[in-house]
Order: structure tokens, then C-alpha cells, then sequence
């Protein structure tokens, strides 16, 4: 049943859930969305009738209930056009689980028809649709192509139109990629996009804006997780605020959005207030700056500390300002622990994981793998080609002719290996090599004279070839080695047997 | 066939089914409320229409009369939608049953593991790099041809901007890319004049192209093209069994076509020749590095599945550190790159370390065993397969190659 030792098809669909999974809870999302609209909606309109049904029992001018039905009318086509929407995104949710269960029935018809060949493409197919992935979650497209398009408007713009309904614009390199090879119903790209521009956003822009969005609209899922996120996207709000001295806006964040977190964090917010204190007692203090910024000494209390600090980067490096210091001093640092976690709060570090805690969040809400599945196949796939020959420049070719040089190379098998290839040999070191249990060997060994076995009749061919193709000029009965490029008699040949 | 892939297309079935055959329950919805506006329309018609002949009449006393008909249409317009508020509400009850009933009937069989439990061993941050090399390669190698630019220094650009595709990989490529283009829209001169005489490629574009002239109606162009270039072709490379592949063609020239030929078959075995010849004359690896890699992923995917469930349950963990616990069978074109040994003494595959080396009677043993029977090559010791006596001074040290 198996052409290739390739796994079933059973194990395929597993291996693949997710593009089942995530379809589905868009599917649920968007009933959800209809259930909540048609709830407003019916409500509307039970008014709207009963002030009908009123007008007419009270025998008002029967204009009057006209106007009453002609807003009906409008709320219903309203209604209408909205659930018009959700039904063509049902559609096309519902196309891309079709594409892929006929994706998956199509590799069953093949193992079924014992097609190796038709096998192979479809495994083509499927390395495609990971390196669409991989394209897609690790874009840097997008961000360079909108900066380049327009730096003011976008990032007005994206704060009115890309409200998370409407698809962002299709820049991404992942996106262009199934595009170009028709595979972009068999993904949930849009997914993966949404992802990659909020983690983009925060990590290079620095900016909370979709973050923000993507929380409020998220809210009962991490609330059910009991997720830090929104804690500490608030906390960072709150610091950027704090960093560009906005103190009104810096508190107006804390009342609103950090107080409420009283009882879970309070010794984060211990020490988010404390540090809108210790900044503000910097600034105060900026005219002392000069001659207390070598005085050691003054570090071991808070407030000189941040005067020496902030004294000496501006609030928004403090992170690289940080690594300045000598390391002297940072023992000092460390050996006061209140600074550390002070400096810790500022760093820029803080975006990095804020960028990894909401990926996290966001790749758990849809079942979706945390770690690129391109990496999880390359990482299996390489320690299971790694064998103990490889990486071994153990065969010293001597290059005199290019010509015979290039063909003799590629003639040799080793030479194509994968795991040995300039791409991936760098990454292959530190994985572990595959586990073989028999010798993978070849028929008919001859050993030559310098120690090298080969396959006699293939070893023969060679000598055939390059004689057809003049590369070299060898005698009938001769052969050549095509490592070492000598020349030996066919009578030199020592039959093997390895066992 | 596949037990979950059959549950799948029922269940599927099932939602996109949901209220009749082809419509689901939220399509309903719609169609409820498209149907509800339309009768709501028709009956304010009504009504405006009521009220015309009303103000008409007026004097006359027929109004009682009329202001019943006006009552028996908001009737009828209250029970509308009393219907369709109850149809709409339902149906949308029901979608979120179907769809939990999907995920009950199908999703939850299908669910049996994370992608992310296998992945112990993890690239560092700069394998990226290199995995974008790779991939920079893959695309190089089968996609070119699929990219909306036709020119060569254009082509190489748009791989250089959109995919990150270094110019020197990909300029590899372009020929090939241009000849399969115009190979694809049926246009072979350019592989003619690329293909080298003689060749199995070129003797399959002479059987294409005389497919076209088939194709195209004119048998007698058909017969001369076939004759002129096919006798010739056989002679000089005398490969005479080539011929059975003319005599179907032959034959069609007598027969009416019934079949007829087969174009897109004998095409695409064109685009194969060409892409393995043109890799082959440009020392270019076939299968990119990336597939090959995936492909033996996939294949060993469930064995890291099964291992890490025993892992979990038995609280095992790995003998060796640098090497895989677990067998992985792989197909033939995975394992042809380098010769594996096994040493049929320690049972242990050979290494840099540990050698293989051939001793008198041309048996092959590992240097590790050698130093043990030999102890450390102080003694003569007997082949451990055959009766001949060897000593380690006679032994060679051997390199297993393959072609």
C-alpha cells in the first residue's frame, strides 16, 4: 500500500488537522456573528412592528403606518445585506475545507493506484504549501512595502480601515507564493497574515495599536486562558507613556485599563507606579546631572541611580545604555536588586516578549503549531537523511580538468546528498544522526587498488562515458577512479563481501 | 479507504447540506429574510394601494370596510414576521449545532497530537538564513516558470525582491524557465535547438511535434516529418527499440483516430527529459535539497509520533545522544548518497573513527573490531566469516563509494 514508506492517509489528516481545525472555528466565529446580529436585528424590527401595530390600532393617518413599513423595509434590507456577507464568507470557509478534503482524496486515489510518480507531485505539492507557510509567517514584505508607499498616510489609515473584518492587503511574499502556485485556499493565510502584521507592529514599529484591537476583540478567549497578554500590554502602554513623559496619559492608562489588575499583579503595578515616581524625580533633579554622573556612590539610592541612568541615555535606549556600563558597576546593579527590576521594566526586551506572549495566544486560539512546521519537517527530515559519511570531506579530489571535474562530481551520489548541500550544512551539525540497523551498500563491490569500493558494473559505465564524451582517454579494460581521478586495469578489480 | 477521510466528506456533506441539499442553514437564513422583505414590499404595495382608494372614496361609506381589509394585512404582515423571526432564530441554532457536531464527528478523530512535541531539536535563530537559501533554491528550481515576468534579468529580479532569491542561484535557472515556458505553450524550437543530438529528448520532441501535425488534421505532413527525421535518428543512434514507439503513430496515420493522441502526456514526459537533462548538463541537483529533506520529514514524522508516546508513557529516554533512538526505512532515492556499513562484528555502523577495513580474504570488518581481534594488532587472528588467518598488518583500509 505504501510506495514510499510514506505514512497513510489516516495519519496525513492528522498531522494536518489544523487546516481542518481553523476553517471550522472561523466557521463557528462567523455564526456566532450572525446569531448576535440577527439577535439586534429582530429586536429593531419587534419594535418597529409593535409602534406599527400601535399606530394602527390607535386609527392614526394611515401614512403614518406606511413610514412605520417603509422602515421595516429598510432595517430588513439592511439586515439582508449584512447576512448577505457572512453567507459569502461561509462559502468560501467552507471551499477551502472542500479543496483540502479533496486534497487528501487525492492522495488516497494515488497510493490506491500505486502512482509513484503522481505520489511525488503531490509531496511537491505539500512541500509548496509549507514553504507557503513559512513565506507568510515570516513575511518582512509587507512592512517594507507599506513604509515605502506612503510613511504618513499608512499609518493613519491603518488605524481607520484595518479593522480586522477587512482582509489586509495582499503584500506578502507567503501570500504571492500559494497565489502563484493555486494553493491559497489550502491555508488560512489570513490567519497567519494577522499574525505577522501584529507581531511586526510591535517589534519593529513599536506600536500597541492592532495589538490592542486584536485583545478587545479577543477579550473571553484569554480571559478563559487567564492570559497575561492584555496585563501586560496595558503595562507596556503604560511605560511608552511614562518614556515620552505623557505623566496625564501614563496615569489616565493606569486608572483605566492597569487598576483593574489590583489584586493579580500588584507587585508589577507596585512597580509601575513607582517608576512614574523615580522618572519624575529624575527629571527634577537634571540640573544636578553633571556632577553626580561619576559618583558611584550615588547609585546605591534610587534616586541616584535613575539621575545617573537616565543622565546618561535618553529614556527610549535605555536598553543599549544599559550595556555601557562597566561591569563594575552592573554587580552593583545586581547587587540592588530594585534597579534591576527598574531597567528591566524599560528595556526594549520587553517587546520581544510581548511580541512572543501574544504569538503564543494567538497560535493556541486556533490550534495552530508555535514553532514554524517548515522547521519541525527539516528538523526530522535532516537527522533522519544525516548519515555518519556525511559532512566528511573525507574524498580529496584533485581538480585538473573543470570539465572532468564537473562531470566526475556529479556522477558521484554523495555530491547530491542533501544534508551535505551548502544550504543546509551549516544547520545539520548539531542534529543527531539517523539510526540504521543494515548496511546500505551496492551490488558487485570491487575494491580498487587505493582502497575505494565501488560498484564494478557502474564503475565500468563511467569508464564508457567518458570515453563517448572524450573527456579522457582510457583504454579498453581500463577504469577510471573517479575520486582520485587515477587510472587502473579492470584486472586490478578485488572482488568484496561485505556482510 | 481511509477511515477518517471518509468521516470527513460525510461530515462535510453534512454542514455545507445543512437545511436542504446545497443550502446551509445560514444561507436559509438569508433566503428566509430575502422572502420576508419581498412579502413585506408586497404588502405595503397593498396597503399604499388601500389607502389610495380610501382617500378616493372619501365621502362614500365604505371605510369601515376598508379600514378591516388594512387590519386583515397587518394581520397577515404580524404573522409574517412572527414566522420568520422564529425561522431565522432557529436556523442560526442550528448552525451552531451543526458545527459543533462537525467538530464532535470529524475534528476530535483527527486530533491526536501537536506538530510541536517532536521538535527537540531546534534550529537556532541564524538557521534562518540558510533555510530561506533553501528555499530561495526550491523556488528556483520549480517555480520559475510559474512567475508572471517573462524576461531573464527580470525574472531574476522579481525572485530577488519578492522571495529574497540570491540573483546567482536563480540565474541558473532562467534558460531552463524560458525553454519549459515555451515548451508548455506548445512552441519546442527553443528545446530543439537546446536538446543534444541523439538524445532520448530529442527523439521524443520529433514524436511530439508529429503529434501536433496529427492533431491538426494533415496526415500527409505527419507521414513526411516522421520519415524524414525518425529512419535517420534510429540509424545513427541505433536505438532501434525506439521504434515501437513510432508504430502507434503510424498506424493512426492509416486508422481513423479513434483515441486519438495523446498530447498532454507526451508533453509533460518532454518537460521531464528536458528538466533532469538540463539539471544533469548544468550540475544542477534534480530535487532541490528542500524536498528532499521534507519529503524524508514526512516520511519519518509518525516514527518521532510513536517515539515520543512511548517516551511519555515508559518515561524512556535516548541511548545514544547523537543519533536517532529509532529506525527509518526511507525510499530508494533517499538513501543512495552515502553507503552505510555495519560492522558485522560490533554490529555498530562504521565512522571516521572506526573505519571499515578489508582484510586478506576480502571480508570487511570495522578497525575497532580489528584492534580486538587482533589484540591491538599483536597477533594473527582468524576471520571471523571464513577459516583464513589475517593479520592486521595485511589489512586495507577501505572507502565505500557509491555512483
Amino acid at each position: 500500500m505504501s510506495l514510499l514508506n510514506e505514512p497513510s492517509v489516516d495519519f496525513h489528516l492528522k498531522l494536518n488537522e489544523q487546516s481542518f481545525h481553523i476553517p471550522n472555528e472561523l466557521l463557528k466565529n462567523n455564526v456566532k456573528k450572525v446569531q448576535k446580529l440577527v439577535e439586534r436585528e429582530t429586536k429593531r424590527l419587534e419594535v418597529l412592528f409593535g409602534d406599527l401595530n400601535a399606530a394602527v390600532v390607535a386609527g392614526h393617518d394611515p401614512h403614518v403606518s406606511i413610514n412605520k413599513l417603509n422602515d421595516i423595509i429598510k432595517a430588513v434590507e439592511l439586515l439582508e445585506r449584512k447576512l448577505d456577507k457572512r453567507v459569502n464568507l461561509e462559502g468560501e470557509l467552507l471551499k477551502r475545507i472542500e479543496y483540502r478534503f479533496n486534497y487528501y482524496n487525492e492522495l488516497e486515489e494515488l497510493k490506491k493506484s500505486g502512482n509513484r510518480e503522481g505520489l511525488i507531485s503531490w509531496y511537491q505539492v505539500y512541500t509548496n504549501l509549507l514553504i507557503g507557510d513559512y513565506l507568510v509567517r515570516n513575511n518582512n514584505l509587507c512592512d517594507q512595502e507599506l513604509a515605502r508607499d506612503s510613511l504618513e498616510t499608512s499609518s493613519r489609515l491603518k488605524r481607520k480601515n484595518n479593522s480586522p473584518a477587512t482582509p489586509p492587503p495582499p503584500v506578502n511574499a507567503g501570500l504571492q507564493f500559494l497565489r502563484s502556485q493555486g494553493l491559497e485556499h489550502h491555508l488560512d493565510w489570513d490567519i497567519l497574515v494577522t499574525a505577522n502584521q501584529i507581531s511586526k507592529s510591535l517589534d519593529v514599529n513599536h506600536d500597541l495599536t492592532l495589538l490592542v484591537n486584536w485583545i478587545k476583540e479577543n477579550q473571553a478567549y484569554l480571559t478563559s486562558r487567564s492570559s497575561a497578554l492584555e496585563f501586560e500590554t496595558r503595562l507596556q502602554e503604560y511605560i511608552e507613556l511614562v518614556k515620552t513623559r505623557n505623566y496625564p496619559g501614563a496615569i489616565g492608562c493606569f486608572q483605566n485599563h492597569l487598576i483593574k489588575f489590583i489584586n493579580t499583579n500588584f507587585e508589577e503595578l507596585q512597580l509601575a507606579s513607582g517608576l512614574l515616581v523615580f522618572i519624575k524625580s529624575f527629571k527634577e533633579q537634571v540640573p544636578q546631572q553633571s556632577e553626580s554622573q561619576n559618583d558611584t556612590s550615588n547609585m546605591k539610592t534610587r534616586f541616584g541611580f535613575f539621575q545617573y541612568f537616565f543622565g546618561k541615555a535618553p529614556p527610549r535606549e535605555l536598553g543599549s545604555g544599559n550595556g555601557t556600563f562597566g561591569s563594575d558597576t552592573r554587580t552593583k546593579f545586581s547587587a540592588n536588586g530594585e534597579f534591576v527590576r527598574y531597567t528591566r521594566v524599560l528595556s526594549d526586551d520587553r517587546w520581544n516578549v510581548l511580541k512572543r506572549l501574544f504569538l503564543q495566544e494567538f497560535y493556541s486560539m486556533y490550534g495552530i503549531s508555535q514553532h514554524d512546521p517548515l522547521l519541525i519537517y527539516l528538523s526530522l527530515g535532516i537527522s533522519t537523511l544525516k548519515t555518519r559519511s556525511c559532512l566528511q570531506d573525507m574524498y580529496s579530489t584533485v581538480k585538473l580538468d573543470e570539465d572532468l571535474h564537473n562531470f566526475l562530481n556529479n556522477e558521484l551520489n554523495h555530491s547530491k546528498c542533501p544534508v551535505c548541500s551548502p544550504e543546509f550544512a551549516p544547520i545539520t551539525k548539531d542534529l543527531p544522526y539517523a539510526h540504521h540497523i543494515q548496511s546500505n551498500l551496492f551490488e558487485n563491490p570491487v575494491m580498487l587498488p587505493n582502497g575505494n569500493i565501488y560498484d564494478s558494473k557502474k564503475l565500468k559505465l563511467l569508464a564508457v562515458k567518458l570515453a563517448s564524451r572524450k573527456l579522457y582517454d582510457l583504454k579498453p579494460d581500463q577504469v577510471m577512479d573517479p575520486i582520485n581521478q587515477q587510472v587502473y586495469d579492470e584486472k586490478d578489480f578485488v572482488t568484496m563481501y561485505p556482510t | 479507504m481511509s477511515e477518517l477521510l471518509s468521516t470527513l466528506g460525510t461530515e462535510y456533506q453534512k454542514l455545507t447540506d445543512g437545511a436542504a441539499a446545497g443550502q446551509t442553514h445560514l444561507k436559509k437564513c438569508l433566503e428566509d429574510t430575502h422572502e420576508f422583505k419581498i412579502n413585506v414590499k408586497k404588502l405595503k404595495g397593498y396597503l399604499a394601494k388601500q389607502i389610495q382608494e380610501e382617500e378616493q372614496d372619501k365621502g362614500h361609506n365604505n371605510s369601515a370596510k376598508l379600514v378591516k381589509k388594512r387590519q386583515v394585512a397587518i394581520e397577515k404582515l404580524n404573522k409574517l414576521h412572527n414566522n420568520w423571526d422564529n425561522g431565522v432564530k432557529k436556523s442560526i441554532k442550528l448552525a451552531t449545532q451543526q458545527h459543533s457536531r462537525f467538530q464532535k464527528n470529524a475534528l476530535n478523530k483527527l486530533y491526536d497530537f501537536e506538530l510541536d512535541q517532536v521538535y527537540t531539536n531546534q534550529f537556532p535563530p541564524n538557521a534562518r538564513k540558510y533555510v530561506d537559501q533553501a528555499i530561495g533554491l526550491h523556488i528556483s528550481r520549480y517555480n520559475v516558470f510559474d512567475l508572471p515576468e517573462q524576461d531573464a534579468g527580470t525574472m531574476v529580479e522579481y525572485l530577488e525582491h519578492v522571495y529574497g532569491v540570491d540573483p546567482a542561484v536563480s540565474t541558473n535557472f532562467v534558460e531552463m524557465a524560458q525553454i519549459l515556458r515555451e515548451l508548455r505553450h506548445d512552441s519546442l524550437e527553443p528545446c530543439m535547438a537546446w536538446c543534444s543530438p541523439g538524445s532520448d529528448l530529442e527523439f521524443e520532441l520529433h514524436l511530439l511535434r508529429a503529434m501536433f501535425l496529427l492533431q491538426s488534421g494533415d496526415k500527409l505532413a505527419t507521414y513526411q516529418y516522421l520519415l524524414k527525421y525518425i529512419p535517420g535518428f534510429l540509424t545513427q543512434t541505433q536505438k532501434t527499440s525506439l521504434r515501437h514507439r513510432v508504430a502507434p503513430l503510424l498506424a493512426q496515420l492509416v486508422a481513423m483516430p479513434k483515441s486519438g493522441v495523446n498530447l498532454s502526456e507526451q508533453r509533460n514526459k518532454c518537460v521531464d527529459l528536458f528538466t533532469s537533462e538540463y539539471c544533469a548538463r548544468n550540475s544542477l541537483p534534480f530535487n532541490s535539497s528542500l524536498f528532499l529533506v521534507v519529503m524524508s520529514g514526512i516520511i519519518s514524522f509518525q516514527f518521532f509520533i510513536k517515539y515520543r508516546t512511548l517516551q511519555a508513557a515508559r518515561h524512556v529516554d535516548w541511548s545514544t545522544e547523537n543519533e536517532l533512538p529509532f529506525n527509518v526505512k526511507l525510499p530508494d532515492f533517499l538513501t543512495s548518497f552515502h553507503p552505510v556499513f555495519i560492522c558485522p562484528v560490533l554490529k555498530e555502523e562504521t565512522t571516521t573513527e572506526n573505519p571499515p577495513y578489508a582484510l586478506p580474504c576480502h571480508h570487511i570488518i570495522s578497525r575497532f573490531s580489528l584492534d580486538k581481534l587482533s589484540k591491538n594488532g599483536t597477533c594473527n587472528f582468524k576471520c571471523p566469516y571464513c577459516p583464513v588467518t589475517a593479520s592486521r598488518s595485511k589489512t586495507t583500509k577501505v572507502n565505500f563509494v557509491i555512483l
